[in-house]
C-alpha cells in the first residue's frame, strides 16, 4: 500500500463513498474520530457498512487501544468481517500486540474460520519509539508499524511542526526497527489538509527516508501522496536494468551476477520488480 | 425482550437519521418523518421493523426523523438505539 484513508466509523456519508475515494485502503476509525458517547453507534454502523456495502478496496479498523473499555467489543464486533488489517493504537510495547493477539484468536468470521486479519501497530508515545523493534517482532501478526506524530509530540512535549525536525529521531527509529524486523512502515498523516505543497514535502521526504507510504485523512490527499511514493525515472532505470541483467545471467547459466560492480541478490531483484509493479499500477 | 429505557441514536443531518425509542403498553408504533417521505417512508418502515423483530421488541414507540439515510444506516441507528434501550450504560 502507498496510502490508506482513515474514515470516521460513524459518518453514514463517508461510509458511503469510502469505496470511491481511490485510496490503497481504507481505514474504519474507531477511536480518535469517534467521541466516547458515540463508540457503540459507531461500532453497529461500521458493521452494517461492511456487511450490505461490500467494499472492493481493501480495508482495515482502527480499533481503541488496549488502555481502554472499548477494545474487546471492537475485536469481538468487527473483527468476524475479517478485514485485511487492524490498527492498533497507543502501542507501548510488545505486551499491547500479545494482549490483541490473543482476542483475536477467539474470534471467528461467520463461516466459522479463523480470521487472517494483520496487525499495524501505531507507534505514538515516547516509550512507542523506543519499544519499536521489540513491537515490530511481537507476533507474526504483526505486518507493519505506521507513527502518530500528533499524540507523539505531546508526549515529548514537541512542538509539532510541518518541517518535522521534532519527529525525525522517531521517524527513524521505527523505520530501522521495522525494517530490522522485515515489516513495512507508514509515515504519520499530514494534518493541514489546506496546504497541498506542505504535504508534497512531507510524503516526498517520507519517501526519501524509506517509508512504504503515508496515512491519509482527507480524499485531497491520496493523489499526491501516491505522486511522492511513485519510482523516480532514475529508480525505474535501474529497476529494468537489474531485470535485464537477471534474464541474460538466466540464459548463461550463471547464479550470482553483478551490475555496475555491484553483486545483485534476491532483495534486490525483488525490490527492482516492485518498483516496476508499483509505476504500472499507477499508469493503470 | 423489554425496553429498560428511553434511548436514542444517529443525527439530524444528511444522509443520516436520529432515531428515539420509548417504552410503550402495547404493540409497536413507528412514527417517520423523512426528507423523501414519499418515496421511502415504506422502506424505512420496513427496516426499522426488521431491527426490532430480530431483537424481539414486541412494545415500543419509535419516532425517526431521517435525512436521507440508505437502509443499512437506518438499521444500524435503530439497532443501536434498541441496544441503548435494553442495555445498562452501553458504550
Amino acid at each position: 500500500m502507498r496510502n490508506f484513508l482513515f474514515i470516521p466509523g460513524n459518518n453514514p456519508k463517508m461510509l458511503t463513498n469510502a469505496d470511491f475515494l481511490g485510496s490503497d485502503a481504507i481505514v474504519f476509525d474507531l477511536e480518535d474520530a469517534v467521541p466516547l458517547s458515540e463508540k457503540d453507534a459507531a461500532r453497529i454502523l461500521t458493521k452494517n457498512a461492511v456487511e450490505t456495502l461490500q467494499y472492493q478496496t481493501k480495508f482495515g479498523i482502527r480499533i481503541n487501544a488496549v488502555d481502554t473499555e472499548f477494545w474487546t467489543s471492537d475485536v469481538h464486533d468487527l473483527l468476524t468481517l475479517d478485514p485485511d488489517f487492524v490498527i492498533l493504537p497507543k502501542v507501548n510495547g510488545p505486551d499491547c500486540i500479545h494482549m490483541l493477539v490473543s482476542e483475536m484468536e477467539q474470534v471467528q468470521t461467520a463461516d466459522g474460520r479463523p480470521i487472517t486479519t494483520k496487525v499495524i501497530a501505531l507507534l505514538e508515545t515516547a516509550i512507542g519509539i523506543e519499544h519499536a523493534y521489540e513491537i515490530a517482532r511481537a507476533d507474526s501478526r504483526v505486518v507493519a508499524l505506521l507513527l502518530g506524530a500528533e499524540d507523539l509530540t505531546a508526549d515529548l512535549r514537541a512542538l509539532r511542526t510541518k518541517k518535522g525536525d521534532e519527529i525525525l529521531y522517531s521517524r527513524s527509529r521505527i523505520l530501522c526497527a521495522a525494517r530490522a524486523a522485515g515489516i513495512e512502515v507508514y509515515d504519520t498523516p499530514f494534518t493541514d489538509v489546506e496546504d497541498s505543497d506542505g504535504l508534497r514535502d512531507d510524503a516526498v521526504l517520507a519517501h526519501q527516508l524509506g517509508f512504504t507510504g503515508k496515512a491519509a485523512i482527507n480524499p485531497r490527499q491520496i493523489a499526491a501522496i501516491n505522486r511522492a511514493f511513485m519510482p523516480t525515472g532514475e529508480e525505474l532505470d535501474y529497476a529494468r536494468e537489474v531485470l535485464s541483467a537477471l534474464e541474460e545471467a538466466q540464459k548463461s547459466g550463471k547464479g550470482a551476477f553483478a551490475l555496475h560492480g555491484k553483486m545483485i541478490d534476491a532483495p534486490i531483484v525483488n525490490r527492482a520488480k516492485q518498483v516496476l509493479e508499483i509505476a504500472a499500477a499507477e499508469k493503470a | 425482550m423489554k425496553l429498560l429505557r428511553s434511548a436514542s441514536a444517529g443525527a439530524k443531518v444528511r444522509q443520516d437519521l436520529m432515531v428515539v425509542l420509548h417504552p410503550a403498553e402495547a404493540g409497536v408504533h413507528i412514527i417517520i418523518e423523512s426528507t423523501v417521505q414519499s418515496l421511502f417512508e415504506a422502506a424505512i418502515r420496513s427496516a426499522a421493523e426488521d431491527v426490532l423483530s430480530r431483537y424481539q421488541i414486541e412494545h415500543c414507540q419509535v419516532e425517526i426523523y431521517d435525512f436521507g439515510a440508505l437502509d443499512f444506516v437506518v438499521k444500524a441507528r435503530v439497532e443501536t438505539a434498541v441496544r441503548r434501550a435494553i442495555e445498562g450504560d452501553t458504550i
